[in-house]
């Protein structure tokens, strides 16, 4: 400071009275100058708008700065769990559309193998052979018509016909995947019913060469829901191997 | 009885008023007001002492008010940003000696 402020209140030579009441009321002037200023002091620092804008331009700078800094900061934490986000819910979106893909393709597999009992609409064909003239043969061809017709699951008796299913013996003593099958065989196959019974029905088809056999008779019915029961052995492979990809 | 008057009559208008303290002037009112704080503080000191004079005691006033608000301005300008803790300080440190003074005189200790 270039100049001590002059402490107030130092002694005087006494003065005429008659300035008194005038020195009372600049007193009084001043004393109520105070209050007023400290009462608008007090009701700017009121505020965070009022305090910034009490605040000198360095402060603000600086002020500023360290806002600007902080909301940099965030704005980067904010972009970084984004991207975290987006990432997490990619792999698990991926992750469950391969799930869902697997178990499709399980499904599938597993009708086809058999393994999983299956139910829907299809026909269900009785073959009564009191003679002994049907032989594997015309199983085989039934099973190829089925299937032509597209058949899904196929049962004879209680046996589930699957791919690896072979049919041998003799005329009247029948075997199928090496149990013995006994008339009447029961075919039950799941497909669109009326298409099945259609293609057994053909003219020169199953029905016909079955009952050219001596004695062999062949009842169809159509059903709107029918059950297969599973296979009673899940099928092993001693020989065919998974291609080994990639080498 | 008439100092404490006028400066509850001087609170009481900033209160009613509530004047709008411009920007640029805003930063400058505490270096005022803690001038004016330590004029008071003094003359009160001085009346106790029998010392006070009313000329010197609003002259001061004044005078140290806006002294103090300008330095800091000028200081601002200058580009000596902290000048209002000199400010700050100086008058601090006169006010607790009055105060002191005052406390003496008052319980004799």
């Amino acid at each position: 400071m270039t100049e001590t402020p002059t402490p107030p209140g130092r002694p005087q030579p006494s003065r005429p009275a008659r300035s008194r009441v005038a020195g009372h009321a600049t007193i009084a002037a001043a004393v109520a100058l105070l209050g007023f200023l400290l009462a608008t002091q007090l009701q700017v620092r009121q505020g965070l708008g009022q305090r910034l804008a009490s605040e000198r331009e360095v402060d603000l700078v600086r002020i500023l700065g360290d806002l600007s800094a902080r909301s940099d900061d965030l704005l980067e934490e904010i972009v970084g769990l984004r991207l975290q986000l987006a990432e997490a819910a990619g792999s698990t979106e991926r992750a469950e559309v391969l799930a869902r893909t697997a178990r499709q393709e399980l499904t599938t597999l597993e009708i086809l193998l058999g393994t999983i009992p299956v139910e829907g609409p299809g026909i269900r064909l009785v073959i009564t052979d009191p003679q002994g003239a049907v032989g594997p043969d015309v199983l085989l061809d039934v099973l190829q018509e089925l299937r032509d017709a597209g058949a899904e699951a196929v049962q004879i008796n209680d046996l589930r016909a699957v791919a690896s299913t072979a049919l041998s013996g003799q005329p009247g003593h029948l075997l199928a995947a090496g149990q013995p099958i006994l008339a009447p065989y029961v075919i039950l196959a799941i497909g669109g019913g009326d298409t099945l019974a259609e293609a057994m029905r053909i003219p020169g088809g199953v029905v016909d060469s079955v009952e050219s056999r001596p004695g062999a008779h062949v009842s169809l019915r159509a059903l709107g829901r029918l059950r297969i029961g599973v296979l009673r052995r899940t099928p092993t492979f001693s020989y065919a191997r998974p291609e080994q990809r990639g080498s | 009885m008439l100092i404490l008057v006028s400066l509850a009559v001087g609170i009481g208008l900033g209160i009613v008023l509530s004047p709008a303290v411009p920007p640029p002037v805003a930063p400058y009112l505490p270096m005022a007001v803690m001038a004016a704080l330590d004029s008071v503080f003094g003359g009160l000191r001085a009346r106790m002492e029998r010392t006070f004079d009313e000329r010197i005691f609003v002259v001061s006033f004044l005078s140290n008010s806006t002294l103090a608000a300008l330095l800091v301005w000028a200081g601002d300008r200058l580009g000596v940003n902290d000048l209002s803790i000199a400010v700050v300080v100086a008058f601090g440190v006169r006010i607790f000696q009055n105060l002191a003074a005052i406390r003496r005189m008052v319980f004799r200790a």
